[in-house]
């Protein structure tokens, strides 16, 4: 459109409101793709997310080990620690801000049904109805433990040779239930 | 009184202009596009091995690292990777990588009408062992060997310091692919490595 076909359409009362509306759509379009893109939408939910090492209680975790991410952000966060034989550990955190809670839950029943190549699905105690985790035993525990709250999702996994599966899995649902409240 | 209305009007529509216009990109960006099953995670091939098995091949061994290869529901494949040393060493005896493949929707005439057929994770497994076999990855070259799981392939080569000798193998059953290298004195006991991957695959089903 040129410049002078805009100038003869702003010139009319009609014209001005379809201008109005016109402009309306494309900045309100804009405004949310920006707002999702910085991790400022959805409303409601944490601006920043805080990195995940402290709250999960790494260092109890996995005595002796190294961190090798800690990182926050206004999208995602995440943790990443593991430590060496002789007792061979390794603990992963992270959370993602979907788009919308729909996206999220979505997500989050798509990662309980997957979990459930791992042994049986349970729901951890005192993390709401929206969190499943699962645990594969054997000579490596290693306990996936999945959460959503709102649009946001948490997913901590935590293996270590030193413990049965049983602690394995207690210590790993703690520590989810850490990081939850953090947020 | 007319001037009001005029600017109220331009304002009105502009507002919901801006309602329609972000309104539209929230539902299109959270509304939940068609999406292909959930693949289900492997367990661990370390957990999966039965230890007298194990021992056969790396004797009294101990976790040295493991990791997921991809997080659970969200990609169309999904793996898990260990690696294992005799006791007291720190050099790797044996790395396992387990990968199931799922299945996978795709659009069979690009450009055309839209025409998704949907590849079930057992001819995609098939697609990626093919591939592995002509693939000129260390340490070696695959070659087919007959009579293991669904398709099997082995090579001997060295490992990454061109000295330590070490042996491959990739055994598919159904849409299953397992990678197993055994290295050092490991690189040696074939057979019992055979009967190990074959084990691993029947528990992983």
């Amino acid at each position: 459109m040129s410049q002078a076909s805009l100038r003869e359409l702003a010139s009319t009362q009609t014209g001005r409101i379809v201008l109005g509306l016109f402009g309306g759509v494309t900045v309100g379009a804009l405004t949310v793709i920006v707002g999702q893109i910085s991790g400022l939408l959805p409303l409601g939910e944490p601006r920043t997310l805080p990195a995940p090492c402290r709250p999960a209680s790494v260092h109890a975790l996995v005595p002796g080990g190294t961190v090798v991410r800690n990182d926050g952000g206004r999208t995602s966060a995440e943790c990443g620690a593991m430590a060496e034989p002789p007792r061979p550990a390794r603990l992963e955190v992270m959370v993602e801000k979907a788009w919308s809670s729909g996206r999220a839950e979505a997500d989050h029943r798509r990662g309980c049904a997957s979990l459930a190549g791992l042994g049986p699905v349970g729901r951890p105690p005192g993390l709401g109805d929206v969190a499943c985790a699962a645990t594969d035993r054997g000579v490596l525990p290693e306990t996936t433990v999945l959460v959503r709250r709102g649009a946001l999702r948490v997913t901590v996994r935590y293996a270590s040779a030193a413990k049965d599966a049983a602690s394995v899995e207690r210590d790993a649902v703690a520590a989810a239930r850490r990081v939850t409240a953090s947020l | 009184m007319g001037s009001f209305l005029r600017v109220g009007s331009v304002a009105g529509a502009t507002a919901v202009g801006l309602v329609l216009g972000g309104g539209a990109v929230y539902a299109v960006s959270g509304g939940s596009a068609e999406e292909d099953d959930p693949v289900r995670a492997v367990r661990s091939p370390c957990n999966l091995a039965a230890r007298e098995l194990l021992d056969d091949v790396v004797p009294d061994p101990v976790v040295l690292s493991s990791s997921r290869l991809a997080e659970p529901g969200s990609e169309w494949w999904t793996g898990a990777d260990c690696a294992l040393a005799p006791k007291g060493a720190s050099e790797r005896a044996l790395t396992l990588r387990l990968e199931r493949v799922g299945p996978r929707s795709e659009d069979v005439e690009p450009g055309k009408k839209r025409k998704i057929v949907v590849r079930p994770g057992t001819e995609e497994a098939r697609s990626r062992f093919d591939a592995a076999l002509s693939e000129r990855s260390r340490p070696c070259a695959l070659q087919v060997v007959p009579g293991l799981g669904d398709q099997a392939a082995a090579c001997e080569g060295t490992d990454y310091d061109d000295e330590t000798p070490a042996y491959r193998l990739l055994v598919r059953r159904g849409d299953l692919l397992l990678n197993a290298v055994g290295t050092g004195e490991a690189a040696r006991r074939r057979e019992p490595l055979r009967r190990l991957a074959v084990s691993v695959l029947e528990a992983a089903r």
